[in-house]
């Protein structure tokens, strides 16, 4: 709303913008520089106009006439403009001051840079013509090159505009304790000071003065002003300096945040508490019902339980069979051709948030930094997060040293219960700037295109597709056996059983990584369960309930196969355990699910959740029982089987077991691991790793539910990794 | 920058603009396709025929009635239990009967009619006709000649008996072609999809038939030839495992259930029931089989002869041959002439071992192993060579001429004694219209006198093998009087009958009857040579079955 409208151009006030007191003309007190920028000097020109300070959430406008209709229109996308008259000479002398001489105008950025030796003009060359086909702005590319720093960026933007450059790294410790500053913090929200790039660092009772980063966006200032009511000018500082300034003030919430928001928004999905009273309850009653049943007809009961045991074995049975079904018929993934991500051009592209949780692993960083780099994304709008435990002291100087392109920031998570992924990347996430966000882990390398494709299924999805899904598959698949049966088995996850379940529009276990996400979706849902070991197939499920889907993309994210035994068995063993906490969290009010998920995605629920764990603890029960009774002949056993039931055991024991053989070499032959097909026909050997695990996953459920059995990482050589990457392939072996 | 949710939309406006899924869909009419047509025609003709053999002529197809019989003792003896489906014989055709013989309190017929075997014969005979038409729809022959050449198959009079009397060869043939589909399809167009069906139907081949073995064997073998030097070795494997995997599996679970059931993982071929004890006892060594036996020439003349049961296949055969080597190579022949060839190797086998039955069925196979040959050579000699309409329309008629010759070249085989063996005097009876009642082809030829009487006596527990007594057991009233072999406890009451079981019955020990449990434990039984029993009734006929009462000095 522009103020001349209302009123007749004699009753607008009047504003002096130079001053002569000294020996030359100057810009008065009341004229703030860099509320200047927000307009060309162009269009300063050619409107008759300066903006000169936003005041109370206006823009203030100095012209020597009534403002044309053009000008009015052109003002607009300012909001509430409140125009001041001045005198000619005194607008063409303020105009000057600040955007220099109509005939030369102020130095550009470039030419700025070269000439203060901060740029070499080759490189600036490079980057315009970077710019000049992928858009951006100037200094965020020729940071994300490397080629200046974001304080270099400051400086010259300073001395470009005349607007003065505060260095937030050294007056920092002086901004955050001044308690002046806590109202001035108070009107905007974290996400709002991170979208703007801003940070207040000086307020008066009428004025606040906020360190920016882009002198030529006006908008955070306008929404300032417009909250706080004052006037707000404004100061250039780099980039770092704000992250690390917001960082620092919001270290304590974010942690809060980080640990707490899914329990604030939804407490009865937080896994806090694995188990309610009432679950312990009802598992009680069950149990005094099994042993008072037992005792008073043992045989009876036993062979009900089994016959229960068996019946939900065969139901999973056949759900795996309609999944090769399914699986095999048809694409049902997300697919997208190089054509396609080509169409997408550069400038179009949003920020992108990658959240990078790692503890203990320095030695994979230099990957990290190759596969990042790697990436067919513009640099300067990707927004990566490295997020560093607090107490992870070699991996935080590893970072600090290993000279980590700019669009990689390193945020320190502090030391806090739990210590879990999840947490990490909570407290990632208020940080992030992007409009999309995934995470990977340390030693992932995402396929280039990724970023693009999942953008691209975004855009093709409706506004309820909340998450996708890129493939994972391990890039050490032939190290030894165990890493063969482990690539075979996530080829079947990935390949037929996600697919089919996007398909049959059940809800979707999310695997561990590479999983994207729009921005505000996660947020909406209260991000990860800081309590819950298996994160990922929990925030599924609250995805589905939510009525957002996951679909399961055609690009694929090769990480490290774990390669040990003792480390496989612990990481199975959280995996599993998370599932089992998983089932319990959301099975607390079983009707309440049942309306989320509706009919299919409940049943596709327990199938996923439940009899995954369900399965590979019930294996060596009855594999026992098998051997029992041919070794003894035990006159009990046939008793636990009666007529149908023993059919469906056996049934279970044969098409069973050979169903989910057949589903892991079909899923290796699929992705076009044929090589792998032969290894995959003896997975019955890796089940019973997978039934030691999920046995020792149940007691730790009881004694450690929340506790995150973290995987040793880079038991693969990752200089030939690493060597790999740079010569474009994919497969390390 | 940081883009706001309408500048996604007007990204998400021009990607999605140019999508084609956006484009509105025709309206779609029902129609019948031409393989709709193809399966409506074969289903009538199946069930006309069905009805037309059991209520017009009487025919029962022994094999089938017995297969019919094991899915009855599996439901309805005295200890119900799967393992009574027997575990000489494929199990899969008396599993697939198992819903069917279920309704057998409502309509007996099922059973005594051996409607139940009818019903899956019918639906997998038309099965059967999907899967031909559907490889042929993939090779580059025009229409006309393809329709001619499924209705070839499905009306071959031999096909038509076999799609509508219940016996597993029409169901084997099935999964021949599924097995031929699914394989020909991958190699086609590398669908994952097609290949596990490829080896589902495999498997579901060896449920029915043993000749399932050999023949996934050669496709296997030309699955891996076939893509030799095309694709890596690491594919030629990986593929040969999927398409292998359930077939191997299949027979593992076969043997292992023979292991444990039968205590003899080979029990199926060593069992004194089986094919070998069947042929051992002599009643198969026609003057023909006797030519083939221990004779390499003699018996490829043997099998070879059954050819003729679609005569274009010897030409066609050697021209698909032609086609598997060299620059010329097919992977379409490589797998059709390999699948031949493998359809037919337990035969030529047994053939020279001497323990072949005589039956026509077992050959079977070279009706649609023949018609796919024919439509591979008619695509390779033909081609699109031919441009001008007068010419093309006197090769498809010469063709169709052709083919059709082939279906009623299988008519005329089948006069001939040795190539026709039972079946040419089924299909006389089924043209002349003449009732095959009291003939005795019919396996419930004479049992009706001991039937009755069983009836009349529905107290009277009787000990019997099913597998010379089935035709009287499943048209008794009361199975329960019966014990029977698949009954825990009947090698106990075989040998220690006394207070256990009233009576015992028993065929002549001549012929296959010889193999019958009673007639192995207690030899001279029948001729009344054991003291502890007292001759209850004789019943003249083909078995002369004899009943007897056991006394209190029985053991």
């Amino acid at each position: 709303m522009i103020n001349v409208s209302t009123q007749s151009w004699d009753e607008v006030p009047s504003i002096t913008l130079i001053t002569d007191d000294h020996s030359q003309p100057i810009l008065a007190d009341s004229v703030d520089r860099s509320a200047c920028h927000i307009i060309s000097a162009q269009e300063a020109e050619s409107f008759g106009v300066l903006p000169f300070r936003w005041d109370n959430g206006a823009l203030c406008v100095a012209a020597f006439q009534p403002l044309t209709e053009a000008t009015q229109n052109a003002l607009k996308r300012f909001g509430q403009v409140r125009v001041f008259q001045t005198s000619h000479v005194d607008l063409a002398l303020a105009q000057w001051d600040v955007y220099g001489s109509a005939s030369q105008g102020r130095p550009r950025f470039g030419e700025i840079a070269v000439r203060s030796h901060r740029l070499k003009p080759a490189t600036l060359k490079n980057a315009l013509e970077l710019q000049h086909r992928n858009g951006g702005v100037l200094g965020d590319l020729l940071v994300s090159l490397k080629a200046m720093t974001h304080w270099n960026v400051a400086e010259v933007l300073s001395e470009q505009t005349g607007i003065p450059s505060i260095n937030l790294l050294e007056a920092g410790e002086e901004i955050n304790a001044n308690p002046r500053l806590s109202e001035a913090w108070g009107h905007l929200t974290q996400a709002e000071w991170r979208k703007y790039d801003m940070i207040p660092v000086w307020q008066t009772p009428d004025e606040i003065v906020v360190a920016v980063t882009n002198p030529f966006d006006g908008q955070g200032r306008a929404v300032l002003s417009a909250k706080s009511h004052k006037r707000v000018s404004a100061v250039i500082t780099g980039r770092r300096d704000i992250t690390t300034q917001l960082a620092e003030h919001y270290r304590d919430h974010d942690l809060k945040m980080s640990l707490t928001n899914l329990l604030d928004k939804n407490p009865d999905d937080s896994a806090t508490t694995t188990v309610t009273r009432q679950q312990i309850l009802v598992f009680c009653l069950l149990l005094a019902l099994l042993i008072g049943v037992g005792i008073w007809r043992t045989n009876v009961s036993l062979a009900v339980v089994s016959s229960i045991l068996v019946s939900a074995y065969a139901i999973l049975v056949g759900h795996r069979l309609w999944i090769i079904h399914k699986g095999t018929q048809a694409n049902h993934e997300l697919s997208f051709t190089d054509e396609e991500v080509q169409q997408l051009t550069d400038d179009q592209l949003p920020v992108y948030t990658i959240l990078i949780p790692a503890r203990d692993e320095a030695s994979v960083l230099p990957v990290l930094t190759a596969a990042l780099q790697r990436l067919d994304y513009p640099k300067d709008r990707l927004d990566v997060k490295l997020l560093l435990e607090e107490d992870d002291v070699t991996t935080i100087a590893a970072a600090r040293q290993a000279n980590l392109p700019n669009f990689i920031e390193i945020v320190v998570v502090p030391v806090a219960e739990p210590r879990t992924k999840p947490k990490a990347c909570n407290f990632g996430l208020q940080r992030a700037r992007g409009e999309f966000v995934t995470i990977y882990d340390a030693e992932d390398l995402p396929e280039p295109t990724q970023l693009k494709k999942a953008l691209l299924a975004f855009l093709h999805g409706s506004e309820s597709l909340g998450c996708v899904q890129a493939k994972l598959s391990y890039f050490n698949a032939e190290q030894n056996l165990l890493t063969r049966w482990f690539t075979a088995e996530y080829a079947a996850w990935f390949d037929l059983l996600l697919p089919a379940l996007h398909a049959a529009k059940m809800p979707i276990p999310l695997g561990g990584t590479s999983n994207h996400f729009r921005t505000t979706v996660l947020k909406e849902l209260g991000s990860w369960d800081p309590y819950n070991v298996t994160e990922d197939a929990d925030l599924g499920i609250r995805l589905h309930k939510a009525g957002y889907r996951t679909a399961v993309m055609n690009s694929t994210t090769y990480e490290e196969a774990n390669s040990d035994f003792v480390n496989w068995v612990r990481q199975r063993s959280r995996w599993i355990k998370g599932y089992l906490q998983t089932w319990l969290v959301h099975m607390r009010h079983p009707r309440q699910l049942r309306k989320q998920l509706g009919r299919r995605g409940f049943w596709g629920f327990q199938l996923a959740i439940l009899g995954t764990p369900l399965m590979f603890l019930l294996n060596p029960v009855y594999w026992f029982i098998t051997s029992l009774w041919f070794m003894t002949h035990w006159g009990l056993i046939p008793q636990l089987f009666p007529p149908g039931i023993y059919y469906l055991g056996m049934l279970n024991l044969l098409v069973g077991n050979f169903t989910f053989t057949y589903l892991n070499a079909v899923g290796v032959a699929k992705r076009g691991d044929w090589n792998l097909v032969p290894y995959a026909l003896l997975t019955p050997i890796y089940w019973a790793m997978m039934s030691l695990a999920s046995w020792k996953a149940l007691v730790q459920l009881i004694t450690k539910p929340s506790h995150w059995e973290k995987t040793q990482h880079g038991l693969v050589d990752w200089t030939k990794i690493q060597a790999n990457i740079h010569l474009g392939q994919q497969d390390a072996s | 920058m940081i883009h706001t949710s309408s500048q996604s939309s007007d990204l998400k406006n021009s990607l999605i603009t140019s999508s084609p899924a956006t484009q509105p869909e025709p309206h779609r009419r029902f129609q019948i396709t031409e393989a709709g047509w193809l399966l409506l025609i074969t289903m009538t003709v199946y069930a006309a025929s069905c009805v037309y053999l059991v209520y017009g002529l009487h025919y029962y197809a022994g094999d089938a009635q017995s297969r019919v019989a094991n899915a009855y003792y599996v439901l309805f003896s005295r200890m119900p239990h799967l393992g009574a489906i027997g575990f000489v014989w494929n199990p899969l055709p008396s599993m697939l009967e198992l819903p069917i013989v279920a309704l057998h309190p409502w309509f007996p017929a099922v059973v005594a009619r051996g409607l139940a075997g009818s019903v899956v014969s019918i639906v997998l005979g038309i099965v059967a006709v999907y899967h031909l038409h559907r490889i042929i729809r993939g090779m580059s022959i025009n229409k006309y000649l393809r329709i001619v050449l499924t209705l070839c198959f499905a009306l071959n009079p031999l096909i038509v008996l076999y799609g509508a009397n219940g016996m597993s060869d029409i169901m084997w043939v099935a999964c021949l072609l599924g097995t031929y589909s699914g394989v020909l399809d991958y190699l086609k167009t590398n669908s994952l999809r097609r290949l596990v069906m490829g080896g589902l139907w495999l498997a579901a081949g060896l449920g029915m038939r043993y000749e399932a073995v050999p023949f996934g064997a050669f496709v296997i073998l030309a699955l891996i030839l076939a893509q030799w030097g095309k694709v890596s070795i690491a594919k030629m494997r990986g593929s040969a495992i999927i398409l292998g995997a359930p077939i191997v599996f299949g027979g593992g679970v076969w043997i292992y259930f023979n292991w444990t059931i039968m205590k003899d993982p080979l029990y199926f071929l060593n069992s004194s029931y089986g094919n070998l004890a069947q042929t051992a006892t002599g009643a198969y060594m026609t003057p023909a089989m006797a030519h083939a036996y221990h004779h390499i020439i003699g018996t490829l003349l043997y099998v070879g002869r059954f050819g003729l049961f679609y005569w274009p296949l010897y030409f066609a055969f050697f021209i698909a041959l032609w086609y598997c080597f060299g620059k010329r190579r097919d992977a379409r022949a490589m797998v059709l002439v390999a699948g031949t060839l493998g359809a037919e190797l337990l035969e030529i086998v047994f053939a020279y071992q001497g323990h072949l039955g005589e039956w026509d069925r077992y050959f079977l196979e070279f009706i649609p192993n023949g018609i796919l040959l024919t439509a591979l050579a008619t695509e390779k000699l033909l081609g699109t060579r031919i441009r001008s309409k007068v010419i093309s329309a006197i090769v498809g008629i010469g063709l169709t001429a052709i083919f059709i010759s082939g279906t009623v070249g299988t008519v005329h085989a089948v006069q001939n004694p040795v190539l026709g063996s039972p079946d040419g005097s089924v299909l006389d009876h089924a043209f002349h219209r003449q009732s095959m009642f009291y003939n005795n082809g019919d396996p419930y030829f004479g049992t009706t006198p001991l039937v009755r009487y069983i009836n009349t006596h529905p107290k009277l527990t009787i000990l019997a093998d099913t597998f010379t007594d089935w035709s009287i057991i499943v048209r008794a009233h009361h199975l329960n009087q019966f014990i029977i072999p698949s009954d825990y406890n009947f090698s106990s009451v075989l040998h220690n009958p006394r207070g256990r079981v009233d009576a015992i019955l028993v065929p002549q020990p001549s012929g296959v009857a010889q193999l019958n449990a009673i007639n192995r434990a207690w030899p001279g039984l029948w001729q009344g040579r054991v003291p502890w029993l007292h001759l209850i009734k004789s019943f003249p006929g083909v078995d002369n079955w004899k009943l007897y009462q056991v006394l209190p000095t029985a053991p």
